[in-house]
């Protein structure tokens, strides 16, 4: 086989679910974490000129059409409905770009193929898969954390993972190429620390800013990641920043029928608990970039 | 004997309300003294037959919530023909024309709206974009055999309908009420004909010939309020409803027995419960220079036809059926929908006006009753893409596009 290397390298795909968890992740990027979001999203979060009429009504119907309405069945499987219910807030958001003109210079690139390879400390780490949804746009977002904050990172020290080691539930393989896609945006998928980091050239003039959204249909996790170098080999200098928000629920319950436990309604029907503050946050992660 | 299956079958459906089992009782006038003469309701005689059929209709008839009405609609199970839309069977337009009781127009129903030249220019320029994004920006690999325009042509329709329907908005504002489906069910159930069932324990029995169609399109816009219709209900049209003297299997159309469903893509709750755009997608085994390697090229606009008829009726059908009618309780105003069907490149255009459900034997009464559809011949949008460029952009097809989603309620 041309592409047997003797050196095995570590592959990250979809289906890999780190043991190590955020912390593996962290590691593995060279990163630094900060919780809750950056300031230009949460300044359109608690803005509520940016806000749209009725759109707590408009996040029932889809979360009612996705899940329940749109089969003939009682309630779809939550494999199908998760995906149909992130395109149906998507086209939600799409739909206010007539009053954001920024919002129209944005495309969506669906199955993706993904690749990118980096060295950390001797071992090489690729990233390989599909992933949900892509969003691009023509302006690159602003960097969200100041020089002086970014200086701040070099005394930070990573957590070790000891006794377990950094690779763990990584694929281990021997045959592979390097190879690096540019991408910038995407969705739904639990790890997405890994994916967010892709970037094809090596000295940064300007750090460089994602933002990624992942979904399991109910929870929603925010992510915006700062890179700052890409210099991943040692442990020191500076790090890049990443802000997380997670476990953020867009409703308690959601089902075709009510579910009655000794005379007492356990789960009532259609949705329950609807949290419109988790989709003003997702818009405002649309939005950023766009006023 | 048909009639006394229905009655059997829902004597022993656990599931219904007794209230459904017996026709409601009519009014009593006592001008005799003794109670009129009726056939009797399980014997083997025709006119047996005739009172179980009309107890069944009362039955439906007398429903006000409509979801039991589709279900005690829907409820007999029995082999029917399974209808596909996109169909490899030669000169199927005419025969769906028969089995819809439709009537093609060529041409477009005139519509008078239009858009400024400069809103029109930068729609154009967004769909551009959207074009090249997917034809020649993003990188895709190869795909599987056959599957090729799930790579390019799905994303572009998709982002095609998204882009058109956030941008026209701002002058169509029932579309931003609106939902969109990406990749729904639509589901129609109907009865047209009659025929002798030729084999098995009910052999010689007069029986309704039983339809299905299962549509998916790749996406439809559904709206809160009815389009307006394009030409009057009670509007004579010259043309003929083809029709076809054989069985439908010679077509060939298949027979199966599973679940009748009636489905416009959404359940009875939806408050968007009308249709206004539907785009479908010309499958790989379809695609024309795939057709005139088989010397086919007279079929590509009968394909189009067939699969435009087919899946129209169904969903405007449907969206009918919602509404509370049916064969037996025919429309009093008509239903109307519009389609588009391309494969990325070739665009045509159809518009279909629902005049009349009643299509069963014992329904089909009225002969200036068919519904209609308008359709155009397939018309390329772009001549090729080179370079990060479009070639010959054809503005008429794109002209056409933003008018389908001008199209307001009233």
């Amino acid at each position: 086989m041309p592409l047997y290397k003797e050196k095995e390298a570590y592959v990250f795909n979809p289906y890999c679910r780190l043991l190590g968890g955020v912390k593996q992740a962290l590691w593995l990027t060279k990163s630094s974490l900060i919780e809750g979001l950056p300031k230009s999203v949460t300044s359109i979060y608690e803005d509520p000129t940016y806000t749209f009429p009725n759109h707590e009504e408009l996040v029932h119907n889809t979360i009612s059409d996705s899940c329940l309405w749109s089969t003939t069945e009682e309630q779809r499987p939550k494999e199908e409905y998760c995906p149909k219910l992130l395109q149906g807030l998507l086209h939600l958001c799409l739909l206010q770009s007539c009053s954001y003109p920024g919002l129209s210079q944005r495309s969506f690139i669906e199955n993706y193929r993904l690749a990118a390879s980096w060295r950390r400390e001797s071992d090489l780490y690729l990233v390989r898969g599909i992933t949900g949804v892509v969003m691009s746009a023509k302006t690159a977002l602003e960097p969200q954390a100041s020089p002086s904050a970014i200086q701040v990172t070099e005394q930070q020290a990573l957590d070790s993972l000891y006794p377990l080691s950094p690779a763990i539930d990584l694929q281990e393989v021997n045959v592979y190429e390097e190879q690096n896609h540019l991408a910038t945006l995407l969705y739904k998928n639990p790890n997405i620390v890994h994916f967010c980091f892709q970037e094809d050239v090596k000295n940064l003039e300007k750090p460089v800013v994602v933002q990624s959204v992942a979904t399991d249909g109910q929870l929603f996790h925010f992510m915006v990641l700062q890179l700052n170098t890409l210099d991943l080999e040692s442990s020191d200098g500076i790090k890049n920043i990443i802000w997380m928000d997670g476990d953020q629920a867009l409703y308690d319950t959601v089902a075709s029928k009510a579910k009655i436990r000794r005379k007492v309604v356990v789960v009532p029907a259609g949705v329950s608990g609807l949290k419109p503050e988790t989709f003003l946050k997702f818009w405002a992660m649309y939005l950023n970039g766009a006023v | 004997m048909a009639g006394r299956r229905i009655f059997g079958r829902l004597q022993h459906n656990p599931d219904l309300p007794a209230a459904l089992l017996r026709p409601p009782e009519p009014a009593v006038q006592r001008t005799s003294l003794y109670p009129s003469v009726v056939a009797s309701m399980t014997a083997k005689s025709k006119a047996s037959r005739r009172r179980r059929i009309e107890g069944h209709y009362s039955r439906v008839n007398a429903q006000t919530d409509i979801g039991s009405k589709l279900k005690l609609i829907t409820g007999l199970q029995r082999l029917k023909y399974v209808v596909y839309p996109q169909t490899f069977a030669l000169n199927a337009d005419r025969w769906y024309q028969h089995f819809t009781k439709t009537v093609y127009r060529p041409g477009l129903p005139v519509k008078g709206s239009g858009l400024e030249d400069e809103e029109l220019g930068r729609l154009r320029s967004l769909l551009c974009e959207a074009l090249l994004q997917d034809f020649y920006y993003a990188k895709k690999g190869r795909t599987f055999l056959y599957r090729s325009h799930e790579v390019s042509a799905a994303p572009f329709l998709t982002n095609a309908m998204a882009i058109l329907r956030s941008q026209c908005a701002k002058h169509n504002p029932s579309l931003s009420q609106g939902a969109l489906d990406v990749k729904p069910q639509v589901n129609f159930y109907w009865l047209r004909g009659e025929t002798r069932v030729p084999r098995g324990h009910r052999k010689g029995c007069i029986d309704p010939i039983r339809f299905q169609v299962d549509d998916h399109p790749l996406v439809q816009l559904r709206v809160q309020k009815p389009l307006p219709e394009f030409v009057p209900l009670d509007h004579v049209v010259s043309e003929e409803v083809p029709f076809i003297p054989f069985e439908p299997s010679r077509l060939p159309l298949f027979k199966r027995q599973y679940e009748n469903n009636i489905f416009i893509g959404a359940k009875l709750d939806t408050p968007c419960s009308y249709g206004h755009t539907q785009f479908h997608l010309v499958p790989d085994r379809f695609q024309r220079d795939r057709m005139e390697k088989l010397s086919l090229s007279d079929q590509i606009e009968v394909f189009l036809r067939a699969n435009a008829i087919a899946s129209l009726f169904a969903w405007t059908g449907a969206q009918a059926m919602y509404q509370g009618f049916w064969s037996q309780d025919d429309v009093t105003r008509p239903f109307v929908s519009q389609g588009v069907i391309s494969d990325g490149k070739y665009f045509s255009f159809f518009c279909y006006q629902l005049n009349t459900l009643a299509l069963a034997a014992d329904a089909d009464k009225n002969p200036n009753r068919k519904n209609i559809c308008w359709g155009t011949q397939s018309v390329p949008l772009y001549e090729a893409i080179e370079e990060g460029d479009i070639k010959g952009f054809n503005d008429d097809v794109f002209r056409q596009l933003v008018d389908f989603f001008l199209n307001r309620p009233e």
